[in-house]
């Protein structure tokens, strides 16, 4: 490889070294390609399902997970999912201290 | 920097990382199946990154393995098919579903194409020092971030450790205990990022290194993952030992007479 190709390439790596991390920094905990490892704590999301019949389920939402990374935005994830799981379910909600978080999505 | 990029280094000195990384990555491949039969499971949550990929199941998991082994072999005995085939399955894995992302795998990923690329441009005796050199940044940028990242109350009240700790430990040890822990990796971290690269320092960069990633391995709850991880950051600590520009620093006398030779242009 001739030296101006080799010094692009490793300028363009040493960039998205020191660039990619710095922006996944921003954007909150757990970013993938932050190398937050162990960083920060996120406590997992219950989840609360209330039925047809008024009745309600409360589960923990790892148990839904192949592997409960806190990388993943499960906020976006589990209503769908828990509401295809659970065909007579009005609603889904989930919630969880620290970080703070409580939302109710309908299902449709 | 032109020095740098242009320079040989004889490719012996890989030796070590080669074979460190190869380590890593096969142990990294059974803990890989395991969270993909996991994420395989009809009960869980699927998550694809690419829709086009295949649903994990447990057959793929299986080829996967099979192949990542193989590769891994391929690693240890220096062929370029080895690093080239686990980054583009580590990649592959990885666009299957988010709940398979890792740092560290993704760790072994960057320093695999970058081994590759040391392959790729030796002969039959030397190779090319640039991606040796990124190694090397790499690994200070890793240490620089994750030292960054830790500067939050919660991981300096100890809670993060504390929680990714064995649980004989966990019962027996106080609170103040998982925050000078804390304190003290994260200390660490951010040392080694600038420590390895000066040549006064680069020995107790070392042995605090050696020291933090053993201890971390050997009180970490998850040492199926953490090992390969600490083996993959350890595989680049031989490589602070070369540098074309400033010449060979940090040897020991008594093993400087044998130190990575370098050749320049």
């Amino acid at each position: 490889m001739a030296v101006r190709w080799r010094t692009v390439v490793v300028g363009a790596v040493l960039m998205v070294q020191v660039g990619v991390p710095a922006v996944a920094l921003t954007q909150g905990r757990n970013e993938r390609f932050g190398w937050q490892m162990f960083a920060a704590s996120k406590a997992g999301l219950w989840v609360e399902v209330t039925m047809a019949d008024g009745s309600q389920e409360v589960v923990d939402s790892v148990l839904m997970a192949g592997n409960y990374r806190p990388e993943v935005d499960w906020e976006d994830h589990l209503p769908s999912f828990v509401c295809d799981r659970y065909p007579d379910a009005m609603s889904v909600r989930l919630f969880r201290d620290e970080p703070r978080f409580n939302e109710t999505t309908p299902c449709e | 920097m032109r020095v740098a990029l242009s320079a040989r280094v004889e490719l012996r000195w890989l030796t070590v990382t080669r074979l460190t990384l190869g380590v890593a990555a096969l142990l990294l491949a059974f803990d890989t199946r395991d969270v993909m039969v996991d994420v395989a499971r009809t009960d869980r949550i699927r998550i694809p990154v690419l829709e086009m990929l295949p649903t994990p199941t447990r057959t793929l998991a299986n080829v996967v393995l099979v192949v990542w082994v193989l590769a891994g072999l391929l690693v240890l005995i220096g062929r370029l098919a080895g690093p080239v085939l686990i980054a583009a399955l580590g990649v592959f894995v990885q666009l299957i579903d988010e709940q398979l992302y890792s740092n560290h795998l993704t760790l072994v990923i960057l320093l695999m194409v970058f081994l590759a690329c040391a392959i790729a441009e030796s002969d039959a005796t030397r190779t090319r020092y640039w991606p040796l050199f990124l190694m090397k940044t790499q690994l200070a940028t890793l240490y620089l971030w994750t030292g960054v990242a830790k500067m939050n109350s919660s991981y300096l009240e100890g809670e993060t450790i504390e929680s990714g700790t064995v649980s004989w430990l966990r019962e027996r040890a106080s609170d103040r205990f998982f925050v000078v822990v804390a304190v003290a990796i994260l200390v660490t971290e951010l040392f080694l990022a600038v420590a390895l690269w000066s040549r006064p320092l680069r020995p107790v960069a070392y042995v605090v290194g050696v020291g933090m990633h053993v201890g971390i391995m050997a009180i970490g709850s998850l040492p199926v993952e953490l090992i390969p991880f600490g083996l993959a950051t350890l595989a680049v600590y031989p490589l602070f030992l070369l540098d074309p520009v400033f010449g060979q620093g940090g040897w020991p006398t008594w093993l400087r007479s044998r130190g990575p030779a370098l050749i320049g242009q």
